[in-house]
This record gives structure tokens, C-alpha cells and sequence, in this order.
């Protein structure tokens, strides 16, 4: 691979790389508002300028320029080499650049920080940005000079709905057209432009349109300063309280990769973010997958039922165990959930084994809106997963499940999650005489169970998801249990204690370990990507 | 050197000058029968490089090398884009062409097209000239009448079709890029360089972009011969060849555009051909070519010793160097296009700047930080200069911007932006000074001689 | 209400169409055509409109109006003046232009007269700089302006009904 040397170290580039790319490749952050990895390059912000060495042969390309000085009172001529910026500059093997070691990048570079604050509100107080914004961090890192320029800014429109999810403030924009780039681009809707020109600029929103299309959260996060926010995350939290984790998003069976930004001290999960994976979702989520979140602390089954009173779990599993040792496998059966891991599920096959119920299906959320972007119309994570577990046995369909029950032909069934994937089928649910339901949400299985266990959410322990491109994926536990919940495969396992059958699941582990090699091989955790 | 020509002035004082038949009976289209008849696309490459042809819109670039840069064999459609965005302040030269001798740029098109494989040409007017729209539109309906343009130019199975396009008000359509997209139906924003129009122009073509007075030109050059043409000017050697459109506005007695030899010297500009400034007052300074180029001082010495080449002029006032692309830059100035404007000592050189200035602020297409934000903060400065609430401080200020404008934009349109506040801060630092510590007292407070 | 071109009109912007390889290069020049039949400014109606014949977004036309200046996003008046400030004509007395016209028509600039029929703008070098001071009426120009001459001319602006 050819390289080149970037200051003082030397760096590995693919042909046809600009300087910014294999740098970001290496993990070295050439500073940079404007361009994004996913996205065409504009070079308008200025920030990421570098200086070139001379090509072989020839003396550096340096411009005349004069400084003043305040002892003399006298112009002194001098040159400056012109500098480059580094996202629109081809590599060339061998080639030199300088990005932290130059004083030229740097005197440009900070009069670039200057200049983008000069009609900045400086709002950073009130601001949703602030702690993850740009702006800060270069400002910082690129003198940290006090503002120079006294007069009042120049005034912009402030708080303007662009539509359904994003909130737009033009005195904070820098105008580096991401959000435009990235609808026009990404998502082939050019619903956003610029308006105006020379310090007027601002972004426009299409005469007679909202921005509504699947993606739009993705315009706030794309926005590298507090231009953008977004409606869902405005005013409810700071950044720098909230923890990461790498997580999963379970909205559909594309299995974007993601981080769950959480606040520790109450527990409650604030906002997705996409986690860079080349392979799943490259660079964005979508709206329905970025607002999932909040399914974590909604519509939750926090505590056990039985009998339609509430208990205590270990009361709940005894009921459960109860309707469970009646089991005869000619009418009974066990529903698997396309919504839960690949721990919960596998759990619950090798109980269903142990009790020697053969009689399998699959259920989940009912099928969505598709596109050929990242949305799957599959709206769970995991059915490809769950049908890898059941191996040569495939699972039955919702449809057939409720086409037997609705026979009366099941009296004891064990069913993970409570989506009914055909909801107009749903009420043949109450034909079944014993329904043990272990379930993160309220829904008909929850209905209609004589038992409910409570599960803990995929935010609340670890689990891996097996996307519809058959990449397994792990998901980290951010926030604890909610309410009496439990991890669903360990209330399995203390079912299947209580029946008399030892599966030997204590952590999570135990039952990772258990899960065949070929379902855990793809399940490494992808690593974080560098973000842009 | 002064040497009046008329090759593009001809018309200029006939009242029927713009029609066909004028033209005509002038030996107006001769040049691109000959071409088209006779002549390669090589050779007609080559006689245009022969002549030296600089740039006629600013930036001084070879005409014949702009050419030759036109891929030989491609599937994409060529085309020609004729700048006629005039509007750098004080630039007035092409209106004049277009006005009142519109067939020599149709005929230069006609040669054009064929000199880099188009088969048809864009001529883009900024909306506001109305009279050169009409114009130039009737020229080409006498041109395709006569069989000029369309399928078969004078017999030549060789299509050339010539279109007027307009703007909207933007000075940076002006750049060649802003051009492009502009004609594309664009917002006028800068592309970015490479890939370059030869390579990737209009509608993802190849495209040569060529000012009005080069292209009109062309057509003399043919007239007499690529090296005879060149010859014309007293620059010859320096590779600036021909005549051009001398213009001269502001603090003059006699205002106007003059077509004379390259190598003009702005004395001769400002006082044989310009009259003389008003009331015969000092000359204060002059901006040789449009308000993107560094204003001079009378006092001016050329100093130049390390090229030979300035041997002659070395000691003498810049107001007696040779008007052209690169007598200018060796002195640090530029020659833009070649219409000066001259400020008499009756002129406030401040609030020259800060004309300028607000001129540049309110033209910023607004990509690039740096100009986009710069040029405001300067236009800022000088508010509160002009309004005595200035500081010295503020006035290095200014000259930091200006530096950090130059170079590190997209366009050439910061650096043309930073030029006039370089070059009038350092040389006109005393007035500045005089406005922020005594309010401007002894300046004149006006523009107006 | 939606807007509309006049057949004749409709003829103009297939013949401007006809100059292009795409549609997207019609865009000025259709603007400028719908302008004109729209009492002089662009209308959220007419970008829907211009957008919908051309197939361009209507951010992408409200970016392109926006951008260039002789697009008007609100109606002036019946007649438009431009006075040149830049700096040849400033050295030849545009200001003195400009304030009498302020004068004359009792408006500032950017304003338009009570009776709606003329509005005041300064321009940017309008490339007339050898035959300074100057302004643009409507689609004129005149130059090397004096008081008189500018009184002749907006009086026959203010006569005009």
C-alpha cells in the first residue's frame, strides 16, 4: 500500500484517497466541519487546510504577503506557502503534510475558528449542542481566543420548525451544507437549500414542504454544531451527563448499529445515535430506528401477574411452573420472539426441549414501511437469528398459531413477547386455556396470559441480534432492569429450575457460551468506528 | 507606448455599427469563412496561441493554451461559454462590444466553437444589460439568416449554434465556475478546481470559458495573422499580445474605452487618453483594472532587480510601466482588465476602501468562511472608521483578515476581495490613522472631485 | 392561486427550453419570464410553479431566487430604479444622485412610493462606469447623470399611470 507522511508519521492511503479520508481511515482527525465521511465534499469551511511539501523537482507554491509591523509602522514583504484543504486534495505516494506542524495551518486554521464565532450567538448555555459541538472543541484546541469583534451579529432567524423531528437556528448554522448534502444524497429528497448569500446565508426549507421525510433525525445529527437539533432530545438532557454504550437498534431487521446515550444517575435512556459500521448501516439510522428509544421506557411489563393479580416474580414463576407441569406436547406449544436475543430465544428452546414440546413458532411486530436505504419492512431484529436457533426445525407462523388456537387445540402455551404479529388474529389468543407469557411489553400475549413474567428490554442486558443479512451483532446493556423485570432467558432458567430441569445459565454468559460457535462466531462486537 | 487601434472599435461610432451589413462592409466575417474553409481545429489553435492572446477578463491566461487544454477526441459534446458577467467595479469595456459591435464576438464564437470542438456556444449576460441582450440576439438572427449559424456555417458541414443566457444579479457569476453553474440553473457558487472546466464544465462537458474581448477579438487574429497580431503590442515579448480595450473612469476629463496596442502605460491612460484629471488636480491613486487589483500611488518606484526583463523600467514611476499581465504582477500589482478607475486628491481614499468593501460584503457568494465572514467583519471595521469609532487595533485587525482571506478560499473572488483592503491599508495607512485618532479631519469626506 | 403563464408566454419558456440540454438550465431565465408576468417579483406560487415545469425542487429554486438579487421575493413598485454606487460612480457624484431621488420620490432607499409606483434601490457597478453617474430604470439605462436629467426622468416615472 502506498503511503504518505502526515506531520512526522507515516500513513497508509488507498488510491484515489484525499488526504482527509486515509487520515480519518488511520484515526488522525484532520480538524473539519463541512466534510463527512458519507458525504460529497463542499471544502467550504476552510478548517481542515494543510500544507503541502513540494512536489519532487519543484520549489513550494508560496504566495506574497505582507505583515505589519507595529514597532517599525512598516509593511514587511513575506510569503506563505498556499495551503490545501486536506478533504479535496488527492494523495500521491510520498506525499508530505503538514497539519499539526505547521504555523501557517495553524494561523489559518484559528482565523477559520474566529471567523465561524464572529456572528455566533454564543448561546452555548441553552444550547443542545453543547458539550458535542465543533465549535467548542476547536475553539479550544485552536487558540482559545477571546472574540475580537464587539459589535453586534448579524441576526438570523431563530428557533424555526423545519418540521416534524428538527428545530432550526440560523445565527448558530456555520452554513456547511451537511444537511442539505445529506438529504439530497442519502436520501434523494432535496428538501433543504441554501437561501441568500455572503453572511445572509442560511438553509432553506422547500417553499410548501416539510422536512419529513425517514431520515430527518440524521440532518440534526450530521449538523457538526447546534444549528439543527432535534425536537425528541431539545432541553431534556446534557451530554455530558449521559454514558454510551454500543448498542444494536432493534426497530427493524436491518440492525443499525448504534449507541444508547443514557443518564446514570435516574436510569432513563435519552437517544440513539449511529455507530459507523461499513457493512450495516454505514453512517445513519433512521427516524423510526432513532426514536425507538423510547419504546424502552414505554408500554413496559414492569412487574409479574398471575391469576390477573400482580405478584412478586418468584410468585409468578411458581404459577408459571404450575401451568407448566400439566404440559402434554399434543396441545401445547412455545412462541419464540423475532423482538428478543438470541440468549432469550435459545433459552427458551432448550426449556421447550426439556419439557419436550415440539410444536414451534415465531412471532413479532407486524411488518412496516420498507425502502432501500437502511429501513427493513421485517420491524424486528432478530427473526433471522431466532430461525438460525430452531435449526432444521423451522418455526410455524403466527397465522398458523393463531389458526390453532383459535381450533381450541392448545391449552398450555409458553410464549416470549407479546407482539401478535397479524393483530386482527390476536383475539384467538383468549381460546388458549393456560398462556404463560414472558414479556418486555404490554400486548395481546400479555393480555391474555394467566402468567406474565416480567422481561428486561434489550437496553437492560446484553443480547445478540442477528440482522437480516444473517451479521450478528451484540448489543450492550445500558441502563438496569426496569421495574421487578429480569433478563427474559434467566426467568427461563429459573423456570426451568422450578420444573426440575438445570440449564446452568447464572450470567449471560453462561448462556452465550451454551449458544452454538456458528450463531456466536459473527456475534464479535463491532468495534466503534472512528466518528466522523 | 500609445498606438490607437481599431480592430473591435470600428463600429463604436456608426450609428448602424451593430448590424450585419456594417459589419460586413468592414470585412466582418471573412476571418470565420477562412477558418471554417480552411483551416484544422489544430491550426486554429495554434494561430491563436501565436497570438498571445492574455485573458481578457482579469486573470491574464493564455487564450491559445485555454484551447488547447479542450480534450482532442471525447463522446461528451464541447461547448463554449462566453463570460459576459461584466460587472468587476469599473470594468465597462464589453458592454461596448456587445452594444455596439456584437458580430465580432458571434464571429468569434463561430471561430471559437470550432477552434475547441463545440457545436454550440452559451454567451452569458448579466440580466441587467438589456441593450446588449437585444443586440447580441439580433446579431445572431442576421448571423443564422445569412447561413452563418446553424447546420452548415459557410457551406461547412460543421454545426454552430450560439445562445444568449441570462443572470440574476450576482457579481461572482463572473468567475468562471459561478458561470457555470449559474448557466446550469444554479445557485452562482464557486466549483471546486479540479476538476476544471476543460475537463468538467458546463453540463459535465468540457467547456472553455473565455471573457467577451477575447473572444471578439479572435476574429482579428486571423485578419492579420496570429504572430503579426501579437507583434501589435508592445509586449510581444512578454507573451501579451495584440490590442485590447483600454477603459478609464472616476476623476478623469474624458472618461471612456480606448482600443490601442498592449503596452499602454497608465499615464498615458490616465492623461493623454483619459484628458487629464478633473480640475488638473494630484492624482491620488489608480486602480489599474477593476477593483480586485491593488491600487497604485503616483509616487510608485518600479523596482524589479532580480528580472532582467525590467531593465528599462527599473527607477521609473509605475504610472510609466507597460500596461500587461505580467509587467504588473512583477511589480505586485495586477492588470486585471484594463479598465482603470482614478482617484484625484479630492477623493477620500477611506471611504474609497470602504465602497469597495461593502461592495465585496454584499457580493460574497457566502461558501467559503473565510471571505464569507471576513469580508463583513472588514465592511465592519470601516463602518465604525468612517463613523470615528475606529481603533487602531481594529485596523491591524483588518489587515489580518484580509491576509487570512488570501489564498484560502475556493475562488479567486477572496483574494480580489482582500487585495483592495491590503493594498489601501498599507498605503493609506496615514489616512486610516487620521480618521480613528482625529476623526478625519483633514480628509476630504467625499468621493466626488 | 395558482400561477399561470400566458400562452404566449408559455411559448417563450418552451423556446427558452429548447436552448438547454436539461431543464435545470431554464431556471433564470424562466424566472425572469415568470417575473415579469407577475408584476415584477417571485411568488411562493411561482417557484411551486417554476419548480413543477422544470422538475426541480422548490428548495432548489427558492435557493437560486434568493441567491440573485433581481429576483424580488416581495412586489415593488410599477416601476423599478436602480442608482449605481459603487466606486467609479461614487467618484462621479452617485451619492448626490441618490439623495436627491430620496428627495424626489420621499422615500428611502429600498422603499417604494405611497402610490406604489416607484421603488428606490442602489446597485452594485452596473458596467457604466465611463459614462458616470448612472442609474437603471426598469430596463434602461441612463447615464452621465445630472439633477435635471434624473428630474426629468422620475417625473416621467411619477406622471406615468
Amino acid at each position: 500500500m502506498p503511503t504518505f507522511k502526515l506531520d512526522d508519521r507515516d500513513i497508509e492511503f488507498q488510491p484515489g484517497d484525499t488526504i482527509i479520508q486515509a487520515a480519518h481511515r488511520a484515526g488522525v482527525d484532520i480538524p473539519h466541519y463541512c466534510w463527512h465521511p458519507g458525504l460529497s465534499v463542499a471544502a467550504n469551511c476552510r478548517m481542515c487546510l494543510v500544507e503541502l511539501g513540494p512536489p519532487p523537482g519543484r520549489g513550494p507554491l508560496l504566495l506574497d504577503v505582507l505583515r505589519y509591523d507595529a514597532k517599525t509602522g512598516e509593511y514587511v514583504k513575506t510569503k506563505k506557502p498556499k495551503l490545501v484543504p486536506a478533504c479535496q486534495q488527492p494523495l500521491t505516494e510520498g506525499m508530505e503534510v503538514k497539519s499539526q506542524t505547521s504555523e501557517h495551518v495553524a494561523e489559518a486554521r484559528a482565523a477559520v475558528q474566529e471567523l465561524l464565532l464572529l456572528n455566533h450567538p454564543v448561546d452555548c448555555p441553552i444550547c443542545d449542542q453543547a458539550g458535542e459541538c465543533r465549535l467548542q472543541d476547536y475553539w479550544l484546541s485552536h487558540g482559545a481566543n477571546k472574540k475580537r469583534m464587539r459589535d453586534e451579529i448579524v441576526h438570523k432567524p431563530k428557533a424555526v420548525s423545519f418540521g416534524p423531528t428538527i428545530v432550526y437556528d440560523a445565527e448558530r448554522c456555520i452554513v456547511c451544507t451537511r444537511c442539505v448534502r445529506f438529504c439530497d444524497e442519502v436520501v434523494g429528497d432535496h428538501v433543504l437549500d441554501k437561501r441568500e448569500r455572503g453572511n445572509l446565508s442560511e438553509i432553506v426549507l422547500a417553499p410548501g414542504r416539510q422536512l419529513d421525510h425517514a431520515y430527518t433525525l440524521m440532518t440534526e445529527y450530521v449538523c457538526p454544531v447546534g444549528a439543527l437539533t432535534a425536537k425528541d432530545f431539545r432541553f431534556k438532557a446534557r451530554v455530558w451527563f449521559l454514558r454510551s454504550v454500543r448498542s444494536v437498534c432493534v426497530g427493524c431487521a436491518t440492525g443499525c448499529n448504534s449507541y444508547t446515550d443514557f443518564d446514570p444517575r435516574n436510569q432513563t435512556v435519552y437517544r440513539y445515535r449511529p455507530r459507523d459500521n461499513e457493512r450495516v448501516n454505514k453512517f445513519w439510522m433512521c427516524d423510526e430506528g432513532m426514536l425507538d428509544y423510547r419504546r424502552i421506557h414505554t408500554g413496559r411489563v414492569l412487574a409479574a401477574q398471575a391469576g390477573g393479580k400482580q405478584v412478586a416474580v418468584d410468585a409468578g414463576l411458581d404459577a408459571a411452573a404450575d401451568a407448566c407441569r400439566k404440559i402434554d406436547p399434543n396441545t401445547s406449544a412455545v412462541v419464540l420472539s423475532a423482538q428478543h436475543s438470541n440468549e432469550d430465544n435459545f433459552a427458551l428452546l432448550q426449556l421447550a426441549q426439556r419439557l419436550g414440546v415440539t410444536r414451534l413458532f415465531l412471532s413479532g411486530r407486524p411488518e412496516g414501511e420498507g425502502d432501500d436505504i437502511l429501513r427493513s419492512e421485517d420491524k424486528n431484529p432478530n427473526r433471522t437469528g431466532v430461525i438460525g436457533l430452531c435449526g432444521l426445525q423451522t418455526p410455524g407462523s403466527f397465522k398458523d398459531f393463531a389458526a390453532l388456537a383459535e381450533q381450541g387445540n392448545l391449552r398450555t402455551v409458553l410464549a416470549l413477547g407479546s407482539d401478535a404479529e397479524l393483530p386482527d388474529r390476536a383475539s384467538a389468543l383468549s381460546k388458549i386455556e393456560s398462556l404463560v407469557t414472558i414479556a418486555t411489553h404490554q400486548g395481546p400475549f400479555v393480555k391474555a396470559a394467566r402468567v406474565v413474567l416480567p422481561a428486561s428490554s434489550w437496553a437492560e442486558c446484553d443480547g445478540t441480534f442477528v440482522n437480516r443479512d444473517g451479521i450478528a451483532q451484540l448489543s450492550e446493556r445500558a441502563v438496569r432492569p426496569q421495574g421487578q423485570s429480569q433478563p427474559a432467558w434467566k426467568l427461563v432458567a429459573g423456570l426451568a429450575s422450578r420444573l426440575g430441569h438445570d440449564l446452568g445459565y447464572k450470567r449471560v454468559a453462561d448462556v452465550q457460551a451454551a449458544l452454538a460457535p456458528q450463531e456466536r462466531s459473527g456475534a464479535a462486537v463491532q468495534e466503534a468506528g472512528a466518528t466522523a | 507606448m500609445l498606438k490607437r487601434t481599431n480592430y473591435l472599435s470600428h463600429s463604436y461610432d456608426k450609428p448602424d455599427g451593430h448590424t450585419l451589413a456594417a459589419y460586413e462592409q468592414a470585412g466582418g466575417y471573412r476571418s470565420a469563412r477562412k477558418v471554417l474553409s480552411t483551416l484544422s481545429r489544430e491550426q486554429v489553435v495554434d494561430e491563436v496561441k501565436k497570438a498571445h492572446i492574455r485573458g481578457r477578463g482579469g486573470a491574464g491566461f493564455d487564450c491559445g493554451m485555454k484551447w488547447s487544454f479542450m480534450p482532442k477526441e471525447s463522446k461528451k459534446p464541447h461547448y463554449l461559454v462566453v463570460n459576459a458577467d461584466e460587472g468587476e467595479p469599473g470594468t465597462f469595456k464589453d458592454r461596448t462590444i456587445m452594444e455596439r459591435n456584437p458580430h465580432a464576438l458571434i464571429e468569434g464564437c463561430i471561430i471559437g466553437c470550432y477552434g475547441v470542438g463545440a457545436h454550440a456556444a452559451y454567451i452569458y449576460v448579466r440580466d441587467e444589460l438589456h441593450l446588449s441582450k437585444a443586440r447580441l440576439w439580433a446579431a445572431i438572427e442576421e448571423a443564422r439568416a445569412k447561413g452563418y449559424l446553424g447546420k452548415n456555417p459557410f457551406g461547412k458541414n460543421y454545426e454552430v449554434e450560439v445562445y444568449v443566457h441570462t443572470g440574476a444579479g450576482a457579481y461572482i457569476c463572473g468567475e468562471e465556475t459561478a458561470l457555470l453553474n449559474s448557466l446550469e440553473g444554479r445557485r452562482g457558487e464557486p466549483r471546486l478546481k479540479p476538476p476544471f472546466p476543460a475537463q468538467v464544465g458546463a453540463f459535465g462537458c468540457p467547456t472553455t470559458v473565455n471573457n467577451v474581448e477575447t473572444i471578439a477579438i479572435v476574429p482579428s487574429i486571423f485578419q492579420v495573422g496570429g504572430d503579426e497580431f501579437s507583434k501589435l503590442s508592445a509586449l510581444h515579448e512578454w507573451n501579451d499580445g495584440g490590442v485590447r480595450l483600454f477603459g478609464v473612469s472616476g476623476h478623469v476629463k474624458k472618461p471612456g474605452i480606448y482600443e490601442c496596442a498592449v503596452g499602454l502605460t497608465l499615464r498615458e491612460l490616465i492623461y493623454d487618453l483619459g484628458g487629464g484629471i478633473i480640475d488638473d488636480r494630484p492624482l491620488l491613486g489608480v486602480i489599474p483594472g477593476g477593483s480586485s487589483c491593488p491600487v497604485h500611488l503616483p509616487d510608485e518606484i518600479v523596482d524589479v532587480p532580480n528580472d532582467p526583463r525590467f531593465a528599462p523600467y527599473n527607477g521609473k514611476s509605475v504610472l510609466d510601466l507597460p500596461m500587461g499581465v505580467d509587467t504588473l504582477r512583477g511589480v505586485g500589482g495586477m492588470l486585471g482588465t484594463c479598465c482603470a478607475i482614478v482617484m484625484s486628491d479630492a477623493a477620500d481614499p477611506v471611504l474609497a476602501l470602504h465602497n469597495l468593501m461593502r461592495f465585496y460584503r454584499h457580493e460574497s457568494c457566502g461558501q467559503c468562511t473565510p471571505c464569507r465572514e471576513g469580508c463583513g467583519w472588514i465592511e465592519r471595521i470601516l463602518d465604525k472608521v468612517i463613523e470615528g469609532r475606529g481603533s487602531i487595533e481594529e485596523l491591524n485587525e483588518l489587515h489580518e483578515i484580509a491576509s487570512n482571506i488570501t489564498g484560502n478560499t475556493i475562488c479567486a473572488f477572496g483574494d480580489g476581495a482582500a487585495q483592495p483592503a491590503l493594498s489601501f491599508v498599507r498605503k493609506y495607512r496615514k489616512q486610516l490613522e487620521d480618521y480613528i485618532l482625529r476623526g478625519g479631519q483633514s480628509q476630504t469626506r467625499t468621493l466626488e472631485a | 392561486m395558482a400561477f399561470a403563464l400566458s400562452a404566449e408566454h408559455e411559448k417563450e419558456l418552451e423556446r427558452i427550453l429548447s436552448r438547454y440540454p436539461n431543464k435545470m438550465a431554464a431556471c433564470i431565465p424562466v424566472l425572469h419570464l415568470c417575473q415579469d408576468a407577475n408584476e415584477h417579483w417571485v411568488s411562493d406560487e411561482v417557484i411551486a410553479f417554476v419548480a413543477e415545469r422544470l422538475g426541480l425542487s422548490t428548495a432548489h429554486v427558492a435557493g437560486v431566487v434568493t441567491f440573485y438579487h433581481l429576483f424580488n421575493r416581495e412586489k415593488p413598485g410599477k416601476h423599478q430604479v436602480w442608482v449605481c454606487r459603487t466606486l467609479s460612480c461614487a467618484l462621479r457624484g452617485s451619492e448626490s444622485i441618490l439623495r436627491h431621488c430620496e428627495k424626489r420620490l420621499g422615500v428611502h432607499v429600498g422603499g417604494t412610493t405611497p402610490d406604489g409606483k416607484v421603488t428606490l434601490r442602489t446597485s452594485e457597478c452596473l458596467a457604466s462606469c465611463g459614462s458616470a453617474p448612472m442609474m437603471q430604470v426598469d430596463k434602461t439605462y441612463h447615464e452621465n447623470l445630472t439633477i435635471e436629467e434624473v428630474d426629468r426622468v422620475l417625473d416621467d416615472l411619477l406622471k406615468d399611470s
